[in-house]
């Protein structure tokens, strides 16, 4: 009664319909760092303990990125606020080292502020 | 098709991810800008690039110290000249004195050297303990912008160590301008965010905007808000610029009065429509601190106010507590009617 | 000999329509997330026909379905009408095509599936596009998607069923 090519169809209604939801249904956990910097601006997945290298005009700022979250590790400006704020963990939360002239910035999910003041 | 659109609605309630405003961000002022816009009309790139000229142009404009206008104009203050104040420094200059005198002189712009003494007037200065107690001394009682004098031929100091640093003051007339600028260009629903000291105009597309405050200790939003323009919210931290020595903090919201860093709060949030009235009065408020603040508040003509200090406790007016909504485990709450 | 066939197959449309069209009727009782979107079981009558009489047959039946039906409800010509057409001309190309290239290695439920997903996307992408055009009901076609998936299985069983039972046809 079923034949190869149904076989076939069926496992591609299953693909479409999967790759639909996960690009859809992204909420709540950060998917995504976008990092800004002079020149450049790159988006990485957050979903493996990885470093990333920014270079900016004082020198290299690095992130390290984790499962759902980042921070700045370090940086060549003198009051290392960037590198204190520690880890960012729910989308919209950010960090910048303005004499680096970076920043950082966790996105994915419904943002639920529109703007944080502080 | 009434019945249709019912059930679609019902159906989104439950559905997560609305479509949010356009955001673009850029380095402005000193740090870093982010602008969202509702509803982008098909220009709103231009309008938005204009702006970021504009940031740049106000940040050069209020550089107290190196090449610039105001820089020269300090200079030549101190040295006992009378000096024509430049157009686009004039509205500032005396906005920021009376501002200063509505409050009490604790909004001072005029105190330029105390703040270079404690290295923040460049984000680079590695200043790294606190000055000496001599020269602290030597610049009180600080040079207030009553010093100024305004005659004929031009404006002039009484007193030599007035120096005009507007860092307090620079952010909130530099959006001030960036919000006229947006609502020129038909772009009147959005909001101007310049690292936690914002304004807002209109709202977002079939909503309020929702607005954060972050707590100043902890790392996350502890009170949100919501807002439906056109106004400025500008929150002065202790947080934000400092230094640590020997186990102490020593910020960057210096209280004229001592010529040290203001310890009666950890952070001071305003909302009041004009933006350079906000940025003010939030330093201002900071340097009152607890219990002193509510009087400035009345002075100044600003209603929401709120106060948190180092433990999350928080003074707030009458009207802020109406409007503000504490997340998680709500903190002890005053409530004061200046 | 021409002209007799040409009626015979028009007594087999109206025929397979009216089956269709009594599907349709029942499931219009069926609730569904987003009004007017059908699930789209009369496509079983769809299938049968094209499998046993050709694409044009098939053609004519599906869409006297959706005119009839429509009349039959008192609802031609409103939304609900074109989100039914928009349905049925999206699981007819969709059929005509995978019965096309699939040849002998796709049989009744492969092109039920395939017939089902595009029923559903058509009728969606309408009501998106048109009738509710709010960003955020896209959230909800994963789910109708896998619905009508599990829908399509099940049409193509059936109809695979029928036609092992129903006689050979006169061509």
């Amino acid at each position: 009664m079923i034949r190869a090519g149904d076989v076939l169809l069926i496992a591609l209604g299953v693909l479409v319909v999967s790759l639909l939801a996960t690009l859809l249904w992204q909420d709540g956990e950060a998917a995504f760092i976008e990092i800004r910097g002079e020149d450049a601006s790159l988006r990485h997945r957050v979903d493996e303990r990885r470093e990333l290298r920014v270079a900016g005009p004082l020198g290299e700022t690095v992130v390290e990125l984790d499962k759902g979250r980042a921070r700045i590790v370090s940086s060549p400006c003198s009051r290392k606020l960037c590198v204190r704020q520690g880890w960012l963990e729910a989308p919209g939360d950010a960090a910048a080292c303005l004499p680096n002239r970076v920043s950082v910035a966790l996105i994915g999910g419904e943002r639920e502020f529109d703007a944080i003041s502080f | 098709m009434k019945r249709f659109l019912l059930a679609a609605v019902l159906l989104l309630a439950a559905c997560t991810q609305p479509a949010g405003p356009e955001r673009v961000s850029f380095f402005a002022l000193g740090t870093l800008v982010e602008v969202s816009v509702a509803e982008p009309p098909a220009h709103a790139a231009e309008a938005l690039a204009e702006l970021e000229a504009l940031l740049l142009a106000e940040e050069r404009r209020w550089q107290a110290f190196g090449e610039g206008e105001l820089a020269r104009l300090n200079e030549r203050l101190a040295a006992g000249e009378t000096v024509t104040v430049p157009a686009e420094l004039r509205e500032g200059i005396l906005l920021a004195a009376e501002l200063s005198r509505r409050s009490q002189g604790l909004f001072n712009p005029a105190i330029g050297r105390l703040v270079m003494l404690w290295g923040f007037h460049d984000s680079e200065a590695m200043v790294t303990s606190p000055p000496a107690a001599a020269e602290i001394d030597a610049l009180l009682p600080p040079p207030g912008m009553d010093a100024l004098v305004f005659g004929a031929d031009g404006m002039q100091s009484r007193d030599p160590r007035l120096w005009l640093d507007m860092g307090a003051f620079a952010k909130g007339l530099a959006l001030r301008k960036a919000a006229a600028l947006l609502q020129e260009r038909g772009l009147g629903n959005a909001i101007i965010n310049a690292s936690g000291d914002m304004v807002i105009l209109g709202r977002a597309r079939d909503r309020d905007w929702r607005i954060g405050i972050r707590h100043p200790r902890e790392p996350g939003v502890f009170a949100a808000l919501t807002s439906a323009g056109n106004e400025s919210v500008f929150t002065s931290g202790d947080y934000e610029r400092f230094f640590e020595y020997e186990g102490r903090r020593f910020h960057h919201l210096l209280d004229p009065r001592t010529g040290h860093p203001a310890d009666n709060a950890a952070s001071v949030t305003v909302i009041t429509e004009d933006a350079a009235l906000a940025d003010a009065a939030s330093t201002a408020l900071f340097v009152a601190g607890r219990g002193r603040w509510a009087e400035v508040a009345r002075d100044l003509g600003v209603r929401f106010v709120m106060l948190a200090t180092a433990n999350g406790a928080v003074e707030m007016t009458p009207e802020m507590a109406e409007r503000v909504e504490f997340l998680g485990e709500p903190p002890p709450v005053t409530v004061v009617t200046p | 000999m021409a002209a007799t066939r040409s009626s015979r197959e028009d007594a087999l449309a109206a025929g397979f329509a009216a089956l269709a069209v009594c599907i349709h009727l029942l499931e219009s009782a069926v609730p569904m997330p987003l009004p007017g979107v059908k699930p789209g079981l009369a496509n079983v009558v769809v299938l049968i026909v094209l499998l046993r009489h050709g694409f044009r047959l098939a053609a004519s039946v599906a869409l006297l379905r959706v005119l009839a039906g429509a009349a039959l409800l008192g609802t031609l010509f409103t939304p609900a009408f074109f989100l039914s057409l928009a349905g049925a001309l999206a699981s007819l190309v969709a059929a005509g095509l995978v019965h096309r290239a699939g040849g002998r290695f796709v049989g009744p439920v492969g092109i039920a599936v395939a017939m089902a997903m595009a029923h559903m996307s058509g009728q969606f992408l309408l009501a998106w596009q048109v009738f509710v055009p709010h960003p955020a009901l896209i959230n909800i076609l994963p789910v109708l998607l896998a619905a009508s998936l599990g829908l399509g299985m099940l049409t193509g069983i059936i109809a695979a069923s029928v036609l092992v039972r129903l006689p050979v046809p006169n061509r």
